[in-house]
């Protein structure tokens, strides 16, 4: 026990002496899939819909989390695709849309049919996917397929994880939490929406 | 005797924690670190920055509390939504009735009707206190569409202030129910000492009027101390029926002041955007080894 806590200490001491790092990946960079991975795990605007998406397959049942766990990666993917190919800035406030409709049916724990439910994740993906593989060409980034494929399969991953959680909480308070978040991402999308119509109303 | 040991243990390691974060150089590897960081704390600091805000929102949260299920969560839920249609109108420059005075009077009657709704533990049905918290939703909403500033990321501005919102609601629940519900579970007083913690720690370093890390430093010493003030009272005392209401009868007097200074107050123009960005800077990915 005692040298353990020698141990912690000076781990500890390392810490608080810790200088800036030198092998941050900027540097090194691991290749096109990981910046997918990068990107959408720095982009609140990708990530906080598919959170509120997967939460709300979590909230109608195993089989719509099912469903959205294929379409969704597969629609970001070829929505992806269509952007890289499409030549065109994308538009990204079309983002508040996904914000305030997932939100407003998190909040609202509306029972849509599991098929609703997976045609609002292809839709959502594809969307999305559109708008990632537009800004990619825009951004003048070669491999941008590859990042798409990293982007895809971080989904594939964090969709069933998230939806898995919800479908097995079965306490109360957690699902009205759950409603909650949605009711926050739903506002979070309106202020965005009115944030993109300042511009022209000045 | 070994409970105290643990806990001893316990608070060493979270004071060791506490420090080394203190302690810890500005990160040298953000891609976007002055947007992400400015606009999210901004949009952090907004709610917290006024008492006008602080005291209906900590209102609705212990008035939610008082009714019991479902108001408890339905009227924190109603106002952030109404709020950000509020916010939504005044970005876009839509005008209230009696314009920026008049939606002042409303950010004041919220305290002094919300205030009083928790001294004299009013019962109306769900409906209509959905309707008197929607109403003050849009008028604090609109201010805060109308007052928030330009040149932020409206996404990580939005939920900033979103997040901010939900936890002053989240700070009257938690009083609320340290005082029913709760008092007897073990983590409540720990809840409810670092949500007022947090509060009283930020209203400090407002109050300072210090920025930067001097800021966060101020934050952290409001915090420790409000902790230990709240964790004295909250598990000896016990907060009673006639603290909640105290705090209502306080949010009702303070709303009063506001009032005064709403009917004395200059009207202020609407804050013009320059360039506005829409989302957090569009970074390329990350690693890009093409363009390294």
């Amino acid at each position: 026990m005692r040298q353990l806590r020698y141990v912690l200490l000076v781990v500890l001491a390392l810490l608080v002496m810790q200088r800036s790092a030198q092998a941050h990946l900027v540097t090194t960079g691991l290749g096109p899939v990981y910046d997918g991975i990068g990107h959408f795990s720095i982009a609140p605007d990708d990530s906080i819909p598919v959170v509120a998406l997967a939460l709300f397959a979590g909230l109608r049942g195993k089989r719509a989390g099912r469903g959205v766990m294929f379409q969704l990666p597969l629609a970001w993917f070829c929505g992806g695709v269509a952007g890289l190919m499409a030549h065109r800035e994308p538009f990204d406030p079309l983002r508040c849309v996904s914000f305030l409709v997932l939100g407003v049916l998190v909040a609202a724990d509306l029972p849509l049919p599991d098929l609703a439910v997976m045609a609002l994740g292809v839709a959502m993906g594809f969307m999305h996917g559109f708008l990632d593989g537009a800004g990619f060409q825009a951004a003048g980034l070669g491999k941008g397929m590859l990042q798409l494929l990293g982007i895809s399969a971080i989904l594939f991953v964090l969709t069933p994880l998230v939806s898995a959680l919800v479908v097995s909480i079965r306490t109360y308070w957690v699902r009205i939490v759950m409603r909650v978040a949605g009711s926050w991402i739903a506002a979070i999308g309106l202020l965005m929406l009115g944030w993109a119509l300042r511009l022209k109303h000045y | 005797m070994k409970s105290a040991k643990k806990t001893t243990r316990w608070l060493t390691v979270l004071f060791t924690m506490f420090t080394i974060l203190m302690l810890t150089q500005h990160a040298q590897a953000h891609i976007v670190a002055g947007d992400v960081a400015g606009g999210f704390l901004a949009g952090m600091k907004h709610p917290w920055s006024g008492w006008d805000h602080i005291c209906a929102m900590v209102a609705v949260g212990l008035w939610g509390a008082q009714l019991g299920m479902p108001a408890i969560w339905i009227l924190p839920v109603t106002f952030p939504v109404i709020m950000s249609i509020g916010g939504f109108l005044g970005l876009i420059g839509v005008k209230l009735p009696g314009g920026q005075k008049g939606d002042e009077l409303g950010i004041a009657l919220s305290a002094v009707l919300l205030g009083l709704m928790v001294l004299l533990k009013a019962r109306p049905p769900l409906w209509a206190a959905m309707i008197l918290v929607g109403f003050f939703g849009l008028c604090h909403g609109w201010a805060h569409g109308h007052e928030m500033p330009p040149d932020q990321s409206a996404l990580l501005y939005s939920i900033g202030f979103v997040i901010a919102t939900g936890t002053l609601h989240g700070v009257g629940i938690t009083i609320g129910l340290l005082n029913d519900e709760w008092k007897d579970r073990a983590w409540a007083p720990i809840l409810g000492t670092l949500l007022l913690g947090f509060m009283l720690g930020l209203g400090l370093a407002d109050g300072m009027g210090v920025s930067g890390w001097n800021y966060w430093g101020h934050v952290a010493i409001g915090f420790a101390l409000a902790s230990a003030i709240l964790m004295f009272v909250v598990v000896k005392a016990q907060l009673g029926e006639k603290v909640i209401r105290a705090l209502g009868a306080a949010i009702t007097l303070g709303g009063c002041c506001f009032l005064y200074q709403a009917f004395t107050a200059e009207e202020q123009p609407a804050t013009k955007p320059t360039t506005v960005a829409i989302m957090p800077v569009r970074t390329p990915p990350l690693f890009d080894v093409n363009g390294i």
